[in-house]
């Protein structure tokens, strides 16, 4: 609730129809104050339901937790969607935690669960060889070696691992292709930055953490998890694909190493083209350092822009907990914004991209900051989840100090996550509490990816929890609604993450981005999914590809309530 | 005040027909005693809880607040005193959405109390809620609320898109917060976009308070705006500087602050108090050190070296006798006390310690500045001098050792010294305002003007650019007021200034 009187009381279905324009690319009307934001009604079912177990999905995090209060036993919780069999269900890879002290038992290994076709899955983790058993937190997906199965990539508190796929089982191959970088990694992507078609991967580091280096904090008197200040900062590393197996670390030469003394707390990252000027371009959030945006030059190097593009702290000029990442066109006018979590009495952060002026902080007037000042925000993305054609949001929540009720009686570690709906003008508007029971339960939420795992057409939410159940929460809203999902494939096979598609339909144009793994520690679907209900015919859609191509598809092709494949010429 | 008489009874009547006749345990002190219902004991009750409430608020009990509110039978207290103690206090923790429950059940009872609306508009705000807040705020400052009620809203108003009620609670209270104002005149101006007015109101904002983060943030992505680029980014960069040291300084802050602090955290405070100049927040930081642990001679040491950077040569020397009642031959309490020594005039003192102080190793290069700048100031300019050379072997980059060195050869009198002394400065200290003063002087003593001209024109421009107020720049004036040549250098700056401003 936004605490507020309901000025216009209006169902689902007519605010589709209100806020479809918000999809156009024309200037906006000043937006209202982000308290008048008007709620939408209760609707007779709930938007989205959690079905994990009943749909066999029945991990558990196990965060390892010691009493020592150990930094990474509160972090963890990745997770994502992939197709790693080929079937064209969407399956699941979740990252597990376990003991972190070498006394602590045996590790635990991540899980794999494949999608039966029918909406449940089992678990093929034992020969698979995908049970990694580092202390993993996160991980990213994607064809490495050009054979057309997707390859996974997981981020431990000590070395990180490649697990190449070989036709439905996997193999560790972190040695050979040289990316088991042992620093505390967090969230990871792939993307081809260079355009030459392979995959290159993006590995963001945390703290200068070991258990050697542990730390004993308190809080108002109570031993706490620290607070990152406690430690340094670790340069994030870049791994350039050669296309042989083998990855460089081009960290340095390219222009993204950013180390010292305040510096590089990283946790989240998304590729995405930020000045569409066809060159994928990198953001990274930092814990209470600067965050950074490293402006893809096309040459193979990097500029750090964060700061002139007004990305790097917020609009009172500070740093703040930045964890997870979410990138799309809220607004409507054609270029991707970005929406990061932070901890409560901060505000998550809505960045709008102006396009060539940069980045305007609109967290207040968006309804951001008052939805969001109250939680500790971790996995976050914007979905389309009523097919209304404007991007909605998800957050999940959770705290990172386990006894936080300790020390303010008012907060909890476990903490409810929240669905927040675009009602126009670049404006999002909480209505958790009225979309299900979901909404009402408490855990600490980690990563949190999105994909049609169910096939019905909307986009569905995993939410990895630390220390807790994965949850699933099935689309019940989009249905029956009218939506188009693209799958786009580059040349040379992969997907293309971070080209955009420009839709147009019944003169509204939407703008959608492929993206790879973004959130917190997790990985979605890459299709380009469109909501398009209420939307008139489709007129145009033009896909523009990583490297600055662009090409312009047969809108005969296109039919609605369909997955349409297309492959770049 | 009557009407909280008043409401205070209502309430205590309400308490009554809730409760009915019964027993009620207070909870002052532990002890437990019977009352009576009759709504004066039941007011009284209530008074003495909120009086006890506001010890606990007092003693940053925050907790303690809550639990007491929690035990009241029935729920939440009907006091509106009491009310208002457990909204302050669960917006101390960080839970402004309880503190607006409370606040409003508090105004309901009294709805003119202005603490009482304010800590509402101020809970309001913390909840990103500026629309919402605009109306207890309105109330607060009607009931007769101070300034800082009308400044949060006119924050308010801003983010309630109310751009001009706003402008006219910012000029009601320009006097009593006049950096705060500026910052906002400067958000109120941008969000109607007027750039130069923002830009300019910035400005201001920092010339008062340089290490205002969010306007040094605010001004550099203005300047952005306007296309000025380079300054923009300029202004960026020391902003990321500032923004480095405000994370560390609230850290280290948060350390030194907590329950369990130790003399390790008061001296990392310190440290880092110093980085931006703040000697008086470093003073406290070392006296906790101190206070902490008594024979910590790098406290003791670290307080004296601050006192006398603040000219507080009697607590200064206070500092030093206590380092060397610990040590008498610690090097770091004989070299200051050999400064003080040669402040007060004792130059045989001040020579026993050096010899004491340099037995033990080599100095660095601010401690022969240090000891340099005091024989100047006594007159001993041959000395000194040797000090300040000594330190620019050590360090030469060392911008005081520069700058004290040009002046005194200034002084004496060597003005092809003095101008060759600021140009090796200027080479290593390009944007230093005070060394471009300097080699002014001296050009000017050799009879070159245009020369002087141009140095003093680029003087008032990285001054301008350095945010250095006009009470620093005064300040400078005057110190340089008995250098040969200076009164006509003074003149020549203030027309460069005036020209300068015609300009712009």
């Amino acid at each position: 609730m936004l605490g507020v009187p309901h000025r216009n009381r209006v169902g689902l279905v007519a605010l589709g129809l209100v806020t479809s324009c918000s999809g156009s690319s024309e200037p906006l009307a000043a937006p209202a104050p982000a308290d008048s934001i008007p709620v939408v009604d209760a609707p007779a079912e709930p938007l989205l339901v959690e079905v994990a177990e009943r749909v066999g999905l029945d991990f558990v995090h196990d965060r390892g937790a010691t009493g020592k209060k150990y930094f990474p036993e509160t972090m963890g919780g990745g997770g994502g969607f992939l197709d790693y069999d080929g079937d064209g269900h969407l399956d699941v890879y979740l990252v597990q935690g376990g003991p972190l002290e070498p006394s602590g038992g045996e590790p635990l290994p991540n899980r794999l669960y494949r999608n039966r076709g029918d909406g449940t899955f089992e678990d093929v983790t034992e020969g698979s060889g995908a049970g990694d058993t580092g202390y993993g937190m996160g991980c990213a997906f994607g064809d490495v070696d050009g054979d057309g199965w997707v390859d996974v990539y997981v981020t431990n508190f000590g070395r990180n691992t490649l697990l190449r796929n070989r036709g439905g089982t996997f193999e560790d191959v972190t040695a050979v292709a040289g990316v088991g970088d042992t620093g505390w990694g967090a969230s990871c992507a792939f993307a081809d930055y260079d355009a030459d078609g392979d995959l290159d991967l993006y590995v963001v580091n945390y703290l200068d953490f070991t258990l050697a280096t542990h730390r004993f904090c308190k809080e108002k008197g109570h031993h706490v998890y620290c607070h990152p200040d406690a430690y340094d900062g670790v340069p994030d590393v870049l791994y350039r694909n050669e296309g042989d197996g083998r990855f460089v670390d081009v960290t340095r030469e390219a222009g993204v190493y950013v180390g010292g003394r305040g510096e590089a707390k990283g946790l989240g990252c998304v590729w995405f083209d930020h000045d569409r000027d066809g060159w994928l371009d990198l953001y990274v959030s930092n814990d209470s350092t600067r965050n950074f945006l490293f402006r893809n030059r096309g040459d193979g190097s990097f500029e750090e822009i964060g700061i002139p593009a007004g990305v790097a702290y917020n609009e009172w000029g500070q740093t703040e907990a930045g964890m997870g990442v979410a990138v799309g066109d809220v607004d409507g006018n054609g270029f991707d914004d970005l929406l990061i979590t932070h901890l409560d009495m901060e505000t998550n952060t809505l960045y709008r991209n102006a396009g060539p002026g940069g980045f305007e902080d609109r967290t207040k007037a968006s309804g951001v900051g008052s939805a969001s000042v109250r939680w500790v925000g971790f996995g976050v993305g914007f979905l389309d989840f009523d097919h209304d054609g404007d991007l909605d949001a998800y957050v999940a929540n959770g705290h990172i100090i386990d006894n936080i009720a300790d020390i303010y009686p008012g907060s909890t570690y476990e903490q409810r996550d929240q669905l927040l709906e675009n009602v126009g003008g670049g404006r999002l508007a909480d209505v958790s509490e009225r979309a299900g029971p979901w909404f009402a339960e408490l855990r600490a939420g980690r990563g949190t990816a999105f994909g049609d795992y169910d096939e019905d057409g909307d986009l569905d939410v995993l939410v990895m929890n630390c220390g807790g159940p994965v949850a699933l929460l099935r689309n019940e809203v989009g249905q029956d609604r009218d939506w188009l999902a693209l799958s786009l494939q580059t040349a040379t096979g992969q997907a293309a993450y971070g080209a955009r598609v420009e839709l147009k339909a019944g003169g509204v144009t939407l703008h959608r981005s492929c993206l790879g793994a973004s959130s917190y520690l997790a990985q979605g679907d890459p299709r380009v999914h469109f909501g398009l209900q209420g939307l008139g015919e489709i007129e145009s859609a033009v896909v523009h590809w990583p490297g600055g191509e662009a090409q312009e598809l047969d809108v005969s092709t296109l039919r609605r309530r369909t997955v349409v494949h297309v492959r770049q010429r | 005040m009557k009407a909280r008489t008043a409401s205070g009874r209502a309430g205590a009547a309400r308490w009554v027909v809730a409760g009915g006749v019964g027993l009620l345990l207070a909870l002052l002190g532990g002890a437990g005693w019977l009352l009576a219902t009759s709504p004066a004991r039941d007011e009284a009750a209530g008074e003495a809880v909120a009086g006890r409430m506001r010890e606990l608020f007092a003693a940053g009990d925050y907790a303690g607040v809550l639990a007491l509110a929690a035990s009241r039978p029935g729920g939440a207290p009907r006091d509106p005193e009491a009310l208002r103690w457990t909204g302050h206090a669960h917006y101390q923790l960080n839970a402004p959405e309880a503190a607006v429950t409370a606040l409003e059940a508090a105004r309901r009872i009294d709805p003119d109390r202005p603490d009482v609306l304010e800590l509402l508009g101020r809970a309001q705000l913390a909840l990103s809620r500026d629309a919402l807040a605009v109306e207890p705020l309105e109330q607060a400052v009607a009931a007769g609320a101070g300034d800082g009620a009308r400044l949060l809203l006119a924050r308010a108003l801003l983010g309630a898109d109310r751009p001009a009620e706003a402008a006219a609670h910012l000029d009601a209270v320009a006097a009593a917060f006049p950096v705060e104002v500026a910052f906002e005149r400067g958000r109120l101006a941008r969000a109607t976009g007027d750039l130069e007015g923002a830009a300019r109101s910035f400005r201001r904002a920092l010339t008062l308070d340089r290490t205002h983060l969010a306007a040094t943030y605010a001004l550099g992505q203005t300047l952005q705006r306007l296309g000025r680029r380079e300054e923009g980014l300029e202004m960026l960069e020391r902003h990321a500087e500032l923004a480095r040291w405000h994370d560390a300084h609230e850290f280290a802050y948060r350390n030194s602050h907590s329950p369990g602090a130790n003399f390790v955290n008061h001296m990392e405070l310190a440290a880092v108090e110093l980085q931006q100049e703040r000697w008086e927040a470093a003073v406290e930081a070392y006296q906790r050190a101190l206070t902490d642990r008594s024979n910590l001679i790098d406290a003791s040491n670290g307080l004296a070296r601050t006192l006398l950077h603040l000219g507080r040569r009697g607590p200064a020397t206070q500092a030093v006798q206590h380092s060397l009642s610990l040590d008498p031959r610690d090097p770091g309490a004989c070299h200051l006390a050999a400064v003080l020594a040669i402040l007060q005039g004792d130059r045989a003192a001040a020579d026993r310690y050096v010899t004491l102080s340099r037995r033990s190793g080599r100095w660095s290069a601010e401690q022969h500045v240090l000891l340099g700048e005091a024989l100047l100031r006594r007159g001993h300019g041959e000395d000194a001098r040797q000090e300040l050379e000594a330190a620019l072997r050590r360090d030469p980059r060392q911008l005081e050792a520069h700058l004290l060195l040009a002046r005194a050869l200034l002084a004496a009198g060597e003005a092809a010294a003095a101008a060759e002394r600021a140009r090796e400065g200027l080479v290593a200290h390009p944007r230093s305002a005070e060394l471009h003063w300097l080699k002014a002087l001296a050009e000017l003593s050799a009879g070159r003007r245009a020369e002087a001209r141009e140095l003093l024109a680029a003087a008032a421009r990285l001054e301008r650019e350095a945010l250095t107020t006009e009470e620093e720049i005064e300040e400078r004036l005057r110190s340089l007021g008995e250098l040969p040549g200076a009164p006509e250098a003074i003149a020549l700056y203030r027309a460069v200034r005036a020209e300068d401003a015609t300009t712009r």
